[in-house]
């Protein structure tokens, strides 16, 4: 009987640790040894890891490979035929000046793309459309053959590998932090010998940042700011180690969930949300136009209980615009846009890019 | 049923842990929550009203979930209990006839194609009503065919099939549908007692309470079903409306929980074999109270676990009923070395 007992304490202890630990996991951006991590070999040859820990050689055209790594895992560099799936991998690729010359495939539609580049790819057939993320044609993207796939879903990679396609993962299970996004930008230069690109990019970004800040030090108040999205009864909000929260900090603004911590969109309780909400000055949101919320009204018909706070009455609600999740590469002008609707004293006469204006 | 029975002292001072259950899982789940509220200013807010944010968050978000996860673990577990008996099977849960599935179905149809039917401006009752009529909807087909049909394990397999054919439809309206829509459907499906307004709360209690009063009328005829139909048929129990109402009343009960809440899974599954190992009786007079105390207790305190173990950040109630429902099943199992 105590054996048995035992066992039912050991079980309901392993599913409290299996559900308490993940959430202890440091959630910092990626590092070199980390995701997104580049290491040079000698001759040339770099080793990558991607998102998900999987190690890649690169191997400029005319090297031999070295042992160790499957074959899926070697990529002759650099890069000429991707197909991709995620829109900042399209924002990465179009900074990196290889968007037109490489992307032959991707994923979704070409109604749910944003950039005009990529439907019109598309439409002409230059690019070729992989079907959807739930559901991957692999007959076509077996005709398209990439040199690379890059793809957000590890269920792929067994098919892909049978393909003898290497796919890379470039979403990890951490917040994707500012620092991380730097990071990536030098893991996919690498794909395309287009290093020197990358650091250009993030000597503008921590420029940018620094000016940003510099210039937003001298507001006497912080406005308080929410991130998040709201559903029927339910409601997500960015944690406070997601890019998005720390461009807001940057931005001079002050995070009210900063008590939230993951990788990504969370829900949290109707009620903690209500009390941040009742503080916050700027209430940012994806629900947008796009999926049919063009008011603070539509907003609160989805969640009376919270047609109270602040944002609604007397504050402001900003949602993106639909090319704002393929502008990685303008993440310089992003940040000046929040910065401009924290502080529009400080940027008088500022017209927004990539957010607007929930009335 | 090999059962060792309890005294009649002993199964009333279970009733009274079980009923003191219910009121601790409630006063702790209305006095912890993501938003510190002390003792004092909740006897405040309660006692003499309050205009404060905390009054709000109180009287708006907080208690009425609490009743609604109490409401709804009781309702859950005694639908499960309704046809475990009627079933004779144990691991028939209250949504096995396809309740929740034809749910999952018509929420998904309001969900997923919302924008394209233009019905942008959707009230916020419209999923709740979407649910309600796909879980009376196939509530309704069920009944039909019960009418037909004599054999139980008939009808639990017709009840499958319907699982699967509203499960079919769903997923390829999910195939279809954009990225952020399917977000607010997985939500959906979670299941959370989260966000229920006081209205909803009012149907749930009305409605609800209506059928768990109309089940325990039923206890009697109950008993005589579970020592075979032709045995309730000589007490003089009308098999063909009995059925129906046992039936109608699961159906009912499981499918009001899955429009206020989303599938809620486990409590009505596991609840009922709580409820009878504990009691150590198969008498439906004792087992559906039992069943309502330890489903509204259960219920209420995994909510609590989901909302708090993480707080402010949620975790699916489901999982928590899940996770620490099993072993706790298993456990009095082992500890009895009997079958069910």
């Amino acid at each position: 009987m105590k054996k048995h007992v035992l066992a039912v304490i050991l079980w309901v202890s392993a599913v409290a640790a299996g559900l308490v630990l993940p959430a202890c996991q440091p959630q910092s951006g990626g590092s070199l040894g980390g995701a997104f991590g580049v290491r040079e070999l000698g001759e040339g040859r770099q080793e990558i890891v991607d998102g998900v820990g999987r190690r890649f050689l690169l191997v400029p055209e005319g090297k031999s490979a070295l042992p160790g790594y499957p074959p899926t895992q070697i990529i002759t560099i650099p890069v000429k035929r991707v197909g991709a799936g995620l829109p900042y991998d399209i924002g990465a690729m179009r900074y990196l000046g290889v968007l037109s010359d490489s992307l032959v495939g991707v994923i979704r539609r070409e109604d749910r793309w944003a950039s005009a580049d990529v439907r019109a790819g598309i439409r002409s057939g230059k690019i070729a459309y992989l079907g959807e993320p739930n559901g991957i044609d692999y007959e076509r993207l077996r005709v398209v053959s990439p040199d690379v796939m890059l793809t957000s879903d590890k269920r792929l990679l067994p098919k892909l590998d049978e393909l003898k396609i290497p796919a890379i993962i470039t979403t990890t299970p951490m917040a994707m932090t500012i620092e991380e996004r730097l990071q990536y930008f030098y893991f996919l230069a690498a794909l395309f010998g287009r290093e020197e690109m990358a650091k250009q990019y993030e000597a503008v970004i921590q420029a940018k940042l620094a000016e940003v800040k510099k210039q937003t030090t001298s507001v006497s108040r912080k406005p308080k700011v929410i991130w998040g999205d709201i559903y029927q009864k339910r409601v997500l909000v960015e944690p406070m180690n997601s890019y998005v929260a720390q461009l807001v900090e940057v931005a001079g603004g002050d995070y009210l969930f900063d008590d939230v911590r993951g990788a990504s969109c969370l829900e949290i309780t109707l009620e903690r949300f209500f009390s941040s909400g009742l503080q916050a000055d700027i209430f940012f949101t994806y629900r947008s136009p796009a999926v049919g919320i063009d008011s603070k009204q539509k907003l609160i018909t989805e969640n009376p209980r919270l047609a109270d706070i602040k944002p609604f009455k007397t504050g402001l609600v900003y949602c993106p615009q639909p090319h704002f999740y393929e502008s990685l590469e303008r993440l310089d002008d992003i940040i000046v846009e929040i910065a401009a609707i924290l502080h529009p004293q400080l940027y008088q006469g500022y017209e927004l890019q990539f957010f607007q204006k929930l009335d | 049923m090999n059962l060792t029975t309890l005294s009649p002292r002993d199964r009333l001072w279970l009733f009274i842990a079980f009923g003191a259950a219910v009121v601790a899982a409630m006063m702790l789940n209305t006095v912890i929550g993501s938003v510190p509220i002390s003792l004092s200013e909740l006897w405040s807010i309660i006692g003499h009203g309050s205009d404060s944010a905390n009054a709000d968050i109180l009287w708006k978000i907080r208690l009425p979930r609490v009743i609604a996860a109490v409401l709804g673990g009781a309702m859950l577990a005694v639908s499960g209990m309704l046809l475990q008996i009627f079933f004779r099977n144990p691991i028939v849960g209250p949504f096995v006839l396809g309740i929740s599935s034809g749910a999952t179905l018509l929420v998904a149809m309001v969900m997923l194609s919302t924008l394209s039917l233009g019905f942008t401006g959707v009230s916020p009752h419209l999923n709740t009503l979407a649910a309600l009529i796909g879980a009376y909807g196939t509530m309704t087909i069920i009944l039909l065919i019960t009418a037909n049909i004599k054999s139980g394990v008939t009808l639990l397999i017709i009840g499958l099939m319907m699982g699967y054919l509203n499960g079919a439809v769903t997923s390829i309206l999910v195939a279809f549908a954009e990225r952020e829509k399917v977000k607010q459907f997985v939500l959906w499906q979670f299941g959370s007692f989260s966000g229920l307004s006081w209205q909803e709360l009012f149907v749930l209690l009305g409605l609800g309470g209506l059928l768990l009063i109309g089940v325990y009328t039923l206890s009697k005829p109950l008993n005589a079903f579970l020592l075979g139909e032709e045995y309730a048929l000589s007490m003089g129990v009308n098999i063909k409306l009995f059925r129906f109402l046992i039936v109608l009343v699961a159906c009912a009960l499981a499918g009001l929980v899955t429009a206020a809440a989303g599938p809620v899974a486990f409590i009505g599954l596991a609840v009922p074999h709580m409820a009878r190992l504990s009691l150590k009786t198969s008498d439906a007079r004792l087992l559906i109270p039992g069943a309502l105390l330890l489903g509204a207790a259960i219920t209420s305190l995994c909510d609590l676990v989901a909302r708090q173990i993480f707080s402010p950040v949620e975790v699916p109630i489901s999982a928590i009923t899940a996770c620490f429902g099993a072993p706790i099943v298993i456990g009095l199992l082992l500890k009895r070395k009997t079958s069910l």
